[in-house]
């Protein structure tokens, strides 16, 4: 078709929009008049979010993009149109639309279009007809996402509730020992999780914090495998025995346990889910009630604190790498010596990374002087921080999930 | 410095044909399925050998190191010697995540210009 298209071809790509389904034949012979041939060249736009909009066009040849910035909105094709609220509104383009392919486009000015309303007996009752018929549809779209997005926040919500299973109900008490966990989740579900279990009876705690890379709910899913492959393998001997037998009594010195436990779930990660490039940071801890002496394994999460009576003794570095990135990597072992009085103190970036209304951190140095000042035991220390920082964010969206682990070794 | 995202892609010619991508900003779970994008396209398209220009970046979260790490794996050529992806001018915020989080064991951290470390591959 060329640009001298005769005028009842016009006509018939009019009638084929929905916008001009039931325009009488006399108006929309009018309109076909005053509708120019437009092309436009692949990749050009054709209107701009925001800017004046003061036509409708009609596609009668190719396809475009409707689109927020770089989030696609829909891909339309012939017969579509655009443009028609903002032209009889005298405003602005609710969304860019951008030729996908070359176009073929009939273009409709406003002038022209408002002249025939009020010239041709018929046609201004018939295009109110349409526009409003154009507003319901979006009306019914605006309702369609409404309730689209309530069944995925109520979906949301049941991945939030499950995801909260794979969080300890109780903590382990230890004679001696006050063990104190805190976690928020993100306002979307995340990958943060922690964990504390018995080992062997009570003869020693597993302590696990962890954070999964990245957002949403992929990081929702490997947060429910890191911390299973974690506590399946930290505990396989008891997992794995028959009715009646002790479990796993005697069984793998605490280098060697925490050593399988973290190569195991690492290699199986890198090795099964490698292609999703998902790791997680994380730091694993194998303590000793009654000697208060601790093993761990920090594989390149935050390091954790030991704080004393008298404010910060020192704080637990890296002995790996990240979790599930590299297969066959290994991984040192780390000891440090919890004494009567002395809490141990794990946490993830949401803490120093909890952002105010004014889009200020939480911060590190925020984070250790509370700790330095410290005067209670793990539960209580994870309280004050939880409302300190739950103070400073006053009430600003939470991007980043909040967790911390504490252990107080209270009598020798 | 601006801390805008943004990130460009450029084809330069050293000992090998290497693909150099310019990324800076703010690099976190908000953008970073543009570096990821470009990021696999690139490597579709064939390259085999990346430099990753890092010097202009503000702040990198994990999401950003996982793009890297899909990176590594899709230049790191089994029983090769030689690196493939290398990390040019990383700021020392970046730099010590790099180490933190065991990518300094797989993957070249260098400093310089750009021409140097392309033909460094």
């Amino acid at each position: 078709m060329d640009g001298t298209a005769k005028i009842s071809e016009k006509q018939r790509s009019l009638r084929r929009t929905g916008f001009f389904a039931d325009t009488p034949d006399a108006v929309l012979k009018r309109i076909a008049e005053a509708a120019r041939i437009e092309r436009v060249a692949a990749g050009q736009a054709v209107c701009v979010k925001g800017a004046r909009g003061d036509s409708i066009y009609v596609i009668m040849d190719g396809t475009a993009q409707v689109h927020d910035g770089d989030l696609v909105l829909a891909t339309i094709g012939r017969d579509a149109s655009f443009g028609e609220l903002s032209t009889f509104e005298d405003g602005m383009c609710s969304a860019s639309v951008t030729a996908e392919s070359d176009l073929l486009l009939l273009r409709l000015d406003r002038d022209p279009l408002f002249e025939i309303m009020a010239r041709v007996p018929g046609a201004g009752q018939a295009i109110a007809r349409s526009l409003c018929q154009c507003l319901r549809q979006r009306t019914d779209q605006v309702m369609d996402g409404a309730h689209h997005s309530k069944t995925l926040e109520r979906e949301l919500e049941i991945g939030r509730k499950i995801q909260s299973g794979f969080l300890p109900k109780t903590l382990p008490a230890a004679a001696g020992w006050e063990i104190g966990a805190y976690f928020r989740a993100a306002r979307e579900v995340a990958g943060d999780f922690y964990d504390a279990f018995e080992i062997e009876g009570a003869s020693r705690i597993g302590l696990v914090i962890g954070d999964v890379c990245d957002k949403g709910v992929g990081a929702a899913l490997f947060m429910t495998l890191f911390r299973s492959l974690l506590r399946a393998s930290a505990k396989s001997h008891e997992y794995s025995a028959s009715r009646g037998e002790a479990p796993g009594a005697g069984r793998d010195d605490p280098v060697e346990l925490l050593g399988n436990s973290v190569r195991f779930t690492n290699n199986y990660i890198a090795r099964t889910h490698g292609d999703t490039s998902m790791f997680a940071t994380l730091f694993f801890a194998l303590l000793e009630p009654t000697s208060g002496h601790l093993y761990y394994i920090n594989a390149g999460h935050e390091e954790p604190f030991i704080v004393g009576p008298d404010g910060l003794k020192g704080s637990l570095g890296n002995t790996g790498p990240a979790v599930g990135l590299f297969h066959g990597v290994d991984f040192e072992i780390g000891e440090a010596q919890l004494e009567k009085g002395d809490t141990l103190f794990a946490y993830t970036d949401g803490v120093p990374d909890a952002t105010s209304r004014q889009g200020q951190n939480f911060t590190m140095r925020r984070l250790e002087e509370m700790l330095g000042q410290n005067r209670r035991a793990a539960a209580g220390l994870v309280e004050n921080i939880a409302a300190a920082v739950h103070a400073h964010a006053q009430g600003a969206p939470q991007f980043d999930d909040i967790t911390m682990l504490a252990a107080t070794r209270e009598s020798p | 410095m601006s801390s805008m995202f943004n990130i460009s892609v450029s084809e330069e010619e050293g000992g090998v044909p290497v693909c150099v991508i310019h990324i800076g900003g703010q690099v976190d779970a908000s953008n970073v399925d543009k570096f990821d994008d470009k990021a696999m396209a690139v490597v579709a398209d064939g390259a085999r050998d990346v430099l990753i220009d890092m010097a202009k970046i503000s702040f990198m979260s994990s999401a950003g190191f996982r793009v890297i790490h899909k990176i590594y794996q899709a230049t790191h050529r089994e029983g090769e010697g030689g690196r493939h992806l290398k990390l040019l001018n990383p700021p020392d915020e970046v730099r010590k995540l790099i180490k933190t989080l065991g990518f300094e064991k797989f993957v070249d951290v260098i400093e310089g210009d750009v021409s140097a470390a392309v033909n460094s591959f």
